[in-house]
């Protein structure tokens, strides 16, 4: 019989500061290290690791919570050489429903630092591969991370839990899907050669941008960015020029003045025919002359204003949490149902065993009182009344396994009556 | 026969009201099995009014716009057949809800109060006619389409650009396929109305004995197609892009809508049929 649980114990920003959570993180080799471990110690029955720079989780399958946390505290004594037993920082734990739960919910992205993130997702496929490798294959275990998996596809496509930018970068990219149907043909101007210039110029990369232009004071700078973009290199003087271009600029320069002034982007809007600019500058101080709001065909985006937007599709992303609830709360149900199900068929057969066992040593009794056709007829009646008294039992039971709910309790009040567990370990030492 | 054009009346506005739902579905939810149904049952609902148009021509020997209800019907059929022929061209179904609501609407209206062969001018009879005013109908149509969309880029650049972030700037598509649309509508208005004023003077000519008539309605109506024409011109040689060019489209189909009104009440003409 299974009595088994699973087991979730983890850190992540929620219970732990950066420092510690960077020193219990664990890279793929260090998690291949606590899998073959764990495989030596008997009373783990599967396990699996989920490690990401803001949380590490494991998640086992053991009769007792407590052989996991110890177990995780000598694994990070043993290969990491870290005692985490005196520790203040405590790891949180969850049991079966709550534990399933909260994979889920993790997968889904509902407990990620920043709400909605997608990497999760890649990063619990990671822990299933993880899974797939070991020898045992975990089954249990195996099926929780597949489901988990499905909860964060399923959270994914029927909420908008994971919709909107929430970084000031991708949040310019996406105003820019509002002005043109995509960025393929669409010319980008990069003022500014930083570190923000050039991961907003890889994200319109990322979305199909593949005409850069780059202006930046420095030379060698700009040369470097243009070549990693593929794009062309050139020097602030020429912004004039080639300002009519763009239909994307993006500011991000240290320079104290504006670099684009309204008077310039009158001109290019006049050579572009009044096709539309958008113009993001996320410089402090601002680089692109903000009265050039006014002007139609102009959208001028400054850092406030794409603060703006990432706060909006914050508060819409934490509208959409009990919409994803509701989501895994069907997955877990699935989840539950078949974890349930694990004990049935053990049960049935366990009954099986048990009745016929019964039948067998009452029969033994009269094995030298009866002849032998007496002996055969008394062993066919009790094999016939055998099976009619478990008919019922059994029909219920394999319907519970089919699909109506499974009471975890009837099982148990079941195995109890019958003292199957006690059977069943007769049965093993026997063996 | 009169049983078949009932029930004809009655699934029409339901085929156009289901598209219609399915399109303010999808326009809240993203996801492109709505709008596949949608388009599936406007291609549907076309088929079926053309098929009730031709119908109701064969058993009545005129051309069904012979009243107000009629009109409307052609009205609702034009607005359906423009708006899947933008949809196919642009593959965008996020603005249908606006044209399929029209439709819808105008059907609805329609199928309520028609009343199946009134009399008629006899001029009605004459197929030339249908092919005149169903070009004139569906180029009015496409303009009226355009206007529309020039009004939708107009309130999406509003939108964007004082950054509300509502339900417009959510599901309306990008400025740039709007403005292609509404492009592409005006092309199709153009050259549909220039080709169906082009068979009212053929027409004319061939009844009446005259290519053009010194008649207000007739003037109206070929001096706003030139102005269109020339309009355009303009735009494309120019390439000119963005609020100017979708202001152009709804400020110039609203000054042509507006004057055939005005025509239509104040002007004596002779094209007058219903």
């Amino acid at each position: 019989m299974n009595t088994t649980h699973i087991v979730l114990i983890g850190w992540s920003h929620e219970n732990a500061p950066i420092a510690f959570r960077d020193k219990v993180a664990l890279n793929s080799e260090h998690i291949q290290l606590f899998l073959y471990l764990a495989e030596e110690n008997k009373s783990i029955g599967e396990i699996g690791i989920l490690s990401t720079c803001n949380r590490t989780e494991f998640y086992g399958l053991v009769e007792d919570p407590s052989h996991l946390i110890n177990w995780v505290y000598d694994a990070y004594q043993d290969l990491r050489g870290l005692g985490l037993r005196h520790n203040e920082t405590v790891p949180y734990s969850f049991q079966d429903e709550e534990a399933v739960e909260h994979l889920f919910s993790v997968s889904a992205g509902m407990k990620s630092m920043i709400l909605g993130e997608n990497q999760i997702l890649a990063q619990v496929k990671d822990a299933l591969e993880q899974i797939k490798l070991r020898e045992n294959k975990y089954p249990v275990l195996h099926h929780l991370f597949q489901d988990a998996i499905r909860a964060g596809k399923a959270v994914r496509s029927q909420t908008a839990l994971c919709e909107g930018a929430v970084s000031i970068s991708l949040a310019a990219v996406e105003l820019g899907k509002k002005i043109f149907r995509n960025f393929e043909k669409r010319k980008i101007l990069i003022i500014g050669a930083g570190e923000t210039a050039e991961l907003t110029a890889l994200h319109f990369q990322n979305t199909g941008g593949s005409h850069f232009m780059i202006a930046n004071r420095s030379e060698h700078s700009r040369a470097e960015l243009a070549s990693r973009l593929n794009g062309t290199a050139h020097s602030l003087e020429e912004l004039n020029d080639i300002l009519p271009e763009a239909d994307v600029v993006v500011a991000a320069t240290g320079s104290p003045d504006y670099l684009l002034s309204m008077e310039m982007l009158k001109n290019a809007l006049k050579v572009r025919r009044y096709s539309p600019i958008l113009l993001i500058d996320i410089s402090s101080p601002r680089n692109i002359d903000p009265a050039a709001r006014k002007l139609n065909d102009i959208f001028l985006y400054d850092i406030d204003n794409l603060d703006e937007v990432v706060n909006e599709n914050l508060i819409k992303r934490k509208n959409e949490l009990p919409a994803a609830a509701k989501v895994i709360a069907g997955i877990l149900e699935d989840f539950t149902h078949w974890w349930k199900s694990l004990e049935i068929f053990p049960t049935i057969s366990d009954l099986n065993e048990y009745f016929r066992s019964v039948q067998q040593q009452e029969l033994d009794k009269f094995k030298f009182k009866v002849n032998a056709d007496t002996m055969d007829v008394m062993e066919k009646l009790s094999a016939l009344i055998i099976k009619k008294l478990l008919h019922y039992p059994i029909i219920n039971l394999r319907k519970m396994a089919n699909g109506e709910s499974i009471d975890i309790h009837k099982i148990r009040t079941l195995r109890d009556l019958f003292e199957l567990d006690e059977f069943q370990n007769n049965s093993i030492n026997k063996e | 026969m009169t049983d078949l054009f009932r029930a004809l009346m009655i699934l029409l506005p339901l085929t156009y009201g289901v598209s219609l739902v399915l399109y303010i579905v999808y326009f809240n939810v993203n996801n492109d099995k709505y709008r596949r149904q949608a388009y599936a049952l406007v291609v549907a609902g076309v088929v079926l009014h053309l098929m009730y148009l031709a119908l109701k021509g064969w058993y009545f020997r005129y051309f069904p716009i012979t009243n107000t209800f009629e009109s409307f019907s052609m009205i609702a059929i034009s607005t359906s057949i423009i708006y899947l022929l933008l949809e196919r061209i642009q593959k965008e179904g996020k603005t249908g809800l606006f044209f399929m609501s029209i439709a819808f609407i105008f059907q609805l209206v329609a199928s309520m109060f028609m009343k199946d062969g009134a009399s008629h001018n006899a001029l009605l009879s004459n197929p030339m006619f249908g092919f005149h005013t169903i070009s004139t109908l569906l180029g009015i149509t496409a303009l009226a389409i355009s206007a529309l969309y020039g009004l939708m880029y107009w309130m999406l650049a509003k939108e964007i650009k004082a950054h509300r972030f509502g339900t417009t700037y959510n599901n309306l598509p990008p400025l740039e396929t709007i403005e292609d649309m509404g492009r592409t509508a005006s092309v199709i208005g153009l050259v549909l109305l220039g080709l169906g004023i082009l068979l009212g003077h053929f027409w004319a000519y061939r009844m009446l004995g005259y290519f053009f008539t010194i008649d207000p309605k007739i003037i109206v109506a070929d001096l706003a197609w030139l102005s269109y024409a020339i309009g355009w011109f303009w735009v494309i040689r120019g390439n000119l892009a963005g609020l100017r060019m979708s202001r152009i489209a709804f400020w110039g189909f609203f000054v042509f809508f507006f004057s055939m009104i005005l025509i239509n009440l104040l002007g004596d003409t002779f094209h007058k049929f219903v």
